[in-house]
């Protein structure tokens, strides 16, 4: 760990405060001093105190806990839907780029999904499936999967390409082994990094479809939310919304520096856009 | 380098300075700007029923009747109407120095052709009761029902929703499907007439010069006194509020209840309140077996504590119900006979309901009886409807009930409790009598009789409300019914809301109706 | 090159049948129905049935896409179910507003972020640098909205310099930037850090190529080197990206114009998948596919002729 961010400071200042953060988040039920659901009503609105850290929202409720909470969520949501991303697109990525039948529909399908504009792509599927984390997960996770898909079929050609793949194809290894042996590990870097990249992004538009009314169901606590709920307070109260809204900044401004610092030591040339 | 650099700076800052002196200009004189969260996105009255239409429709049209702010029927483009003594036939006397915004002149064939266009869309519902239209002559037309029912002067009053508002039929006839939906062919007889549109972003109306047959609870009954009307959309709540204090516009008809108490102390601003016809309520959905038990159902209204939901939802501006019905709306029970029969806050007496009812708390204070947790699901269609129900659910958790809360869209929500997925779910409603009682009658069933509750006394009430011709009979029958469902607990009431409009202080004499809004807007003007 | 082009056009004409098929399904499964949304809360399920015919809805799903694509292909993308428009004057009124906000957008992430980036590059490891890196990160990682409300926040409420939002009372007139202020900074946002990490990245390799090291070895001024030599083969990803970037904030610009109730393509779409309104839906993201592939097309082909290194065969 050390040698790999040596001298990139800010790479290991975001990763201090993303543990921080994964700390705080698995360790809510321990940490958080209320019940992130509890309703006090007559202390609706609190500023920061010491009672409540972070004040109180609208119901009353303990906003540090809802944080807390909410970051279980919110991270759960991004993790889990770039590994539907990583996974879904690996496999069509490998199809594509092993099995030549399949390289054109595949890559077709993927220039569909990647000219729908993603927050409209987002929208759409929330709107079929019903409302929920699950679906949250899926609605987000879709984005991920054409960029993925390309990333690895591009690492599969040019390793496919290697004198010592074509040797290994000679000799007559089973695809599986191929994969599993040389692609594989090839194309490994690269998709970490961008992993890591697409982390930061979903956690956004993740926070985005539930500040649109589209994401997690009242009254569960989620990032975006929560910043949704309290922007009516804004002028009152802007602490509701501003908590959360900052706790999203802080996490996805984290998970970028830490992307940068592995892009770096790895070496991995990305197209910003991908 | 640096010189020039700092130049620059100088500059712009001077610059954005003076753009910010520009920028307290306020609102055009001449011109009412409203602000409101949705659209509207067509004019022709009977198309469509959504807010946004029917209140620009308003001050664009008018109908044979119109009711004023108490319930009282007026007359409007019709000036006195007579019915037969069986109650089929009904015949209005238009006046005749009414035109419409084109120049023509309205005739009862104006009147037919509406008539018969309505009965062929969607909203027709209204007029069920209506056999035929008959031009008797060109200022008497004649309407023949198939059966007759007391109602039928409320359902083509403009305050219905304002789809009876007469369009100019040539118009209509020339401009077919885009009548109500390209500006230019938009022509009715009211105060208003468009004179500009862009869609998602505004409405611009003029008042018309030749209006003089305004109704008689307005003091002014001729031309409009603002010169111009803008209704813009403004989605955002916090944005509209902004608006408001920046004198962007003059009047926020949806004002946030969250901003609300800041604007009423900011100079130059006035906030309004104006009780509504409501009768908001959770519903229960009567075909779940977990709820078919009365004293599960009285338990759960025992729960609720209606003082909380107003604080916390609206932020105190709200009013704690008595039974279903606002003391407004009519067909409601008195207040001090309701508070006798309807369930108030008292979880000792939920507690033990339940207790009775054979469920006893498990491990995690949920109840259980069986096996079963006594755990639902509430569906809900509004972001500030999830708020009400998360402090429902906060609330039944005291007494050992679980909810799950959904948030639909309003398609989608409308789609799962028709086919009655849902176990309870809140429910709007908004009207000027107890008429709205059709949502719980059988014939309503799947929708929007969403209680799924098909009740032989709630029918009969009904029936004797709809086709009795002695109006005590009638409000008796809404009475009893409204009784029945609090003891037998069908729904449980929620607060009663409210309009909550901002104004600033150059709007004078704003008169404001109880479902409607702002209505036609004579009075009000706009002073320096 | 011809050929190139051809291929690329066939792409996207399958790319474009794609969409409207993914589309012209997704929408047919969002649960709801139109019909009886336009037939309002009152209406007999005869009625809605009525009304679903009329507008065709009761046909197999096929048939309805067969009928589709045929009137596509004429032009006609339907009618919206809600305001009776044809779906293209939809399209027509709100696109504009949207470019608008878009195109100047981009003008601000592009200038900024190529200031910033080349700045970066040539203090290399300055505080400056440094600065600047952090702040197009902090830029990068801001979530749209929070950014939007920050902005009202600071700007309308409590500065009470700029308007809260709507859209520009006329086309030519101070008022019409002041209501463009707000929303532009909200979408350029991201793209500014991205624009800014982009150049400094890409400066910083030209600078070592040996094409700026002949200039500077030359004895050409540092100054004429960084913005003659290097700069201007720095552009060409740069260039590139915000081509891409482009289509990207078109999509992107359905929060911000929620935020500042900004009458674009973005909120028609939002309300119209409220309302259930399928032609509008279809019609409206097949077109944004349309414009998002065609710029595409269009930045591929601009970038080779910008690089004569780059080959189409």
């Amino acid at each position: 760990m050390n040698s790999l961010f040596r001298g990139r400071y800010l790479a290991v200042a975001g990763l201090a405060c993303l543990l921080v953060f994964v700390a705080g988040v698995l360790l809510a039920p321990w940490i958080a001093p209320y019940d992130p659901q509890r309703q006090v009503i007559a202390e609706r609105l609190q500023g920061p105190s010491a009672k409540h850290w972070l004040g109180t929202d609208q119901f009353g409720r303990d906003i540090f806990s809802r944080v807390l909470y909410g970051g279980q969520v919110s991270l759960g949501i991004a993790l889990l839907s770039v590994l539907l991303g990583l996974v879904v697109g690996g496999l069509l990525g490998l199809g594509a780029g092993y099995f030549r039948r399949l390289d054109g529909p595949v890559m077709r399908a993927m220039d569909v999904l990647l000219s729908f504009p993603a927050v409209l792509l987002a929208i759409m599927v929330v709107t079929i499936l019903r409302p929920g984390i699950l679906t949250v997960i899926i609605a987000v996770g879709v984005r991920s999967i054409p960029a993925f898909a390309r990333m690895v079929r591009g690492a599969v050609l040019v390793v496919r390409s290697l004198p010592y793949a074509e040797a290994a194809a000679a000799i007559g290894a089973s695809h599986l082994r191929t994969i599993t042996r040389t692609i594989v590990p090839n194309s490994l870097p690269p998709v970490l990094v961008f992993s890591t990249l697409q982390i930061a992004n979903n956690i956004l538009l993740a926070a985005i479809l539930s500040y649109l009314g589209l994401g997690i169901q009242p009254p569960g606590a989620e990032w975006g939310l929560m910043v949704s709920q309290g922007r009516g307070w804004l002028r009152d109260a802007p602490h509701v919304a501003m908590m959360p809204g900052l706790a999203i900044f802080a996490v996805v401004l984290a998970v970028n520096m830490v992307g940068d610092g592995l892009r770096d030591r790895l070496d991995v040339k990305l197209k910003e856009s991908a | 380098m640096r010189a020039r650099l700092r130049f620059l700076l100088t500059l712009s800052l001077t610059a954005t300075v003076a753009w910010g002196g520009a920028a307290l200009a306020a609102t055009p004189d001449d011109t009412l700007v409203i602000g409101y969260n949705r659209a509207a996105n067509n004019l022709h009255p009977g198309v469509n029923a959504s807010l946004p239409n029917i209140w620009a429709n308003m001050l664009i049209y008018d109908s044979l009747v119109i009711h004023d702010a108490q319930g009282k029927a007026h007359p409007a483009l019709a000036k006195r109407w007579e019915v037969s003594k069986d109650g089929l036939v009904w015949t209005f006397y238009l006046r005749d120095d009414v035109k419409f915004h084109s120049g023509r002149k309205l005739t009862a064939t104006d009147v037919k052709a509406h008539f018969d266009l309505w009965k062929t869309m969607p909203t027709a519902t209204k007029i069920a009761a209506l056999e035929k239209t008959d031009v008797v002559n060109d200022t008497t037309v004649r309407f023949t029902l198939k059966n007759p029912t007391l109602v039928f002067l409320s359902m083509i009053s403009q305050t219905e929703w304002s789809y009876s508002g007469i369009p100019d039929s040539e118009a209509v006839k020339k401009y077919g499907q885009d009548y109500g939906v390209l500006p230019e062919s938009i022509s009715g007889t009211g105060p208003f007439k468009v004179t500009g549109w862009v869609r998602n972003d505004r409405i611009e109306l003029a008042r018309n010069p030749d209006y003089k047959w305004g109704p008689a609870f307005y003091k002014n009954q001729g031309p409009a006194r603002v010169e111009k009307v803008m209704i813009k959309t403004i989605t955002e709540e916090a944005a509209r509020s902004a608006a408001l204090e920046r004198n962007e516009i003059d009047m926020d008809i949806s004002l946030s209840e969250k901003d609300a108490p800041r604007l009423a102390k900011t100079k130059g601003l006035r906030v309004i309140l104006q009780p509504k016809n409501t009768a908001h309520h959770i519903g229960f959905n009567h075909d779940k077996p977990l709820l078919k038990d009365t004293r599960v159902r009285l338990a759960l209204m025992y729960a609720i504590d209606q003082k909380a939901i107003v604080e916390a939802v609206y932020n105190g501006y709200a009013t704690p119900s008595v039974g279903l019905w606002a003391t407004t709306v009519e067909g409601h029970s008195p207040p001090a006979e309701m508070a006798k029969i309807a369930p108030s806050y008292n979880p000792a007496r939920a507690r033990q309901l339940l207790d009775e009812a054979g469920w006893k708390p498990g491990s995690d204070g949920i109840r259980m009886k069986d096996g079963q947790r006594l755990s639902f699901t509430a569906y809900g269609y509004s972001e500030q409807q999830a708020n009400l129900l998360s402090v429902v659910q906060q609330q039944w958790r005291e007494i050992g009930a679980e909810s799950q809360l959904r948030q639909l869209e309003y398609a989608a929500w409308q789609k799962a409790v028709t086919a009655g997925e849902h176990d309870t779910s809140y429910t709007d409603g908004t009207h000027s009598t107890a008429d709205l009682s059709y949502w719980w009658v059988c014939k309503s069933m799947p929708y929007p009789n969403i209680l799924k509750r098909c009740d032989e006394a709630t029918d009969r009430y009904f029936e004797i409300t709809q086709t009795t011709l002695d109006p005590k009979k009638r409000i008796q029958a809404f009475q009893d019914m409204e009784k029945d469902f609090m003891r037998r607990a069908a729904m449980i009431p929620m607060p009663h809301t409210q309009w909550v409009v901002g104004t600033s202080d150059r709007v004078a004499d704003l008169e404001l109706h109880p479902i409607h809004g702002y209505f036609k807007l004579l009075d009000a003007r706009k002073t320096k | 090159m011809l050929g190139y082009i051809a291929r690329r056009l066939r792409a996207t004409v399958f790319v474009l049948v794609g969409v409207s098929a993914l589309v012209f399904v997704m929408v047919r499964l969002i649960p709801g129905d139109p019909a009886l949304i336009l037939a309002g809360v009152d209406a007999s399920r005869e009625q809605a049935a009525e009304v679903r015919r009329g507008l065709g809805l009761d046909q197999p799903i096929w048939v309805q896409y067969a009928r589709y694509v045929r009137r596509a292909v004429e032009g006609d993308l339907g009618k919206s179910i809600h305001s009776r428009r044809p779906v293209w004057r939809e399209i027509r009124d709100h696109f504009p507003a949207t470019l608008e906000l878009t195109m100047v957008s981009l003008a601000l992430a592009g200038a900024l972020g190529i200031v910033v980036g080349v700045v970066s590059a040539v203090r290399r490891g300055s505080a400056l640098d440094s600065l600047a890196m952090v702040g197009s990160l902090a830029g990068v990682s801001m979530p749209i909205f929070l950014l939007g409300v920050l902005l009202i926040w600071l700007f309308s409420l409590y500065l009470g310099l700029l308007p809260t939002g709507g859209s520009p009372p006329c086309l030519f007139c101070v008022d019409h930037l002041r209501h463009l202020v707000l929303p532009a900074i909200t979408l350029a946002g991201v793209s500014v850090g991205m624009v800014a990490r982009l150049t400094r990245s890409t400066m910083l390799e030209v600078i070592h190529e040996d094409f700026v090291r002949t200039a500077r070895a030359k004895g050409l001024a540092e100054r004429l080197v960084i913005y003659k030599h290097a700069l201007r083969n720095a552009m060409i990803p740069v260039v590139t990206y915000m081509g891409l970037q482009f289509g990207v904030l078109l999509g992107g610009a359905v929060v911000t114009e929620q935020i500042f109730s900004w009458p674009g393509m973005g909120r028609m779409l939002v309300e119209a998948i409220e309302s259930r309104d399928y032609p509008v839906i279809q019609g409206a993201i097949l077109f944004m596919a349309a414009v998002f592939v065609a710029i595409n097309l269009l930045v591929d082909l601009l970038y080779g002729w910008l690089d004569p290194r780059i080959s189409y065969e």
